[in-house]
């Protein structure tokens, strides 16, 4: 007996006929909770992404109010919701989307103090955050519950993507074994370019949780949409990682 | 030899190239090559790859044909082959 209701097959009627998806894959995604920080340029679209798949549970984690800088790639947030909570914006744009969906939402950033409590929400994480000292809390919590990550992230013109699998590929202090100190908070970007690695970015989860397709595992995806050069490239785990090395 | 390097992100607009092709002597192996780029390209070309100690700096993945390699497994180069200095990014 399906675990979908006639809506629910009416909505997905495009993507169910998917070979290798179909209702088990629609359920799967159903029951699955993915985990998103920040809901910026690439976590807003990889929300509103599997918001649109039926993802159904999604756990968000941003912190602040809404600025006008954020209005050229953070496709949650809206005009009419300036100065007001980026989380809440989110949560509002995708009820409206799905209004099947939970949310459980986190009007702050991934941080020392709530990094393990907010990663336990989840089945799968998706690292859209710009700090590295985010990432790597979240790629640690990864690591010691056990929970895949697809890491995003982009410059410029230029994005890429990996998906991380404890005991299985590189982790992100792997492949960034010291902390980027040339990297800074605000960069140039186009929100095209966040949104093309954010729609990767929830095929990813959707493969993940599905078992569809072949996630991106110890292969990190590069891109130039400058000259559209797009290259996999092979990475592999660091055999004294700390975070990973001695869990695994 | 000649070897294609490419560069990426933050170390593309320090470089002031995307790419370029040079010519190095035959037993050049890649931490030589990297000092070769440092002492080429500006100052904070050069702060990105190595510290002030002269030690080369885990941040840029190094990728040699497709290939992620590190400097301490002490990989050699050969004629034609292309060197992608990944700079760090995130997300935002």
């Amino acid at each position: 007996m399906s675990g979908l209701t006639e809506k629910e097959k009416a909505v997905y009627e495009w993507q169910l006929s998917v070979p290798g998806f179909g209702e088990a894959g629609q359920e799967k995604l159903k029951k699955a909770s993915v985990l998103i920080s920040r809901c910026g340029g690439l976590g807003s679209v990889v929300a509103y992404e599997l918001a649109a798949a039926g993802i159904g549970t999604l756990v968000l984690a941003h912190g602040g109010n809404v600025k006008p800088s954020d209005l050229n790639r953070q496709l949650l947030m809206t005009d009419a919701w300036l100065g007001k909570s980026r989380v809440a914006s989110a949560e509002r744009r995708l009820k409206e989307l799905n209004p099947r969906l939970e949310i459980k939402a986190f009007d702050e950033n991934i941080n020392e103090q709530n990094a393990e409590k907010i990663v336990s929400e989840a089945d799968i994480i998706v690292d859209c955050a710009p700090l590295f000292e985010e990432r790597y809390l979240m790629n640690r919590e990864a690591v010691a519950q056990q929970k895949p990550m697809v890491d995003c992230a982009m410059y410029e013109l230029e994005a890429q993507i990996t998906t991380i699998v404890p005991g299985q590929t590189a982790c992100l202090s792997c492949l960034y074994p010291q902390t980027p100190t040339a990297w800074k908070r605000q960069f140039p970007v186009f929100g095209a370019v966040s949104g093309t690695v954010g729609c990767l970015g929830a095929m990813e989860a959707i493969k993940l949780i599905t078992g569809l397709g072949e996630p991106l595992l110890n292969k990190l995806f590069i891109m130039d949409l400058r000259d559209m050069s797009f290259q996999n490239i092979r990475i592999e785990r660091k055999q004294d990682c700390p975070v990973c090395h001695k869990r695994h | 030899m000649t070897i294609q390097i490419k560069y990426t992100a933050q170390l593309k607009k320090a470089a002031g190239t995307s790419e370029e092709i040079i010519d190095i002597p035959a037993e050049e192996n890649l931490k030589q090559l990297l000092q070769r780029l440092a002492r080429h390209h500006s100052p904070r070309f050069a702060e990105m790859l190595f510290n002030e100690q002269g030690q080369f700096l885990n941040t840029t993945v190094l990728v040699l044909n497709d290939q992620q390699v590190r400097l301490e497994d002490k990989v050699g180069l050969k004629e034609n082959d292309q060197l992608l200095l990944l700079s760090p990014i995130a997300g935002g």
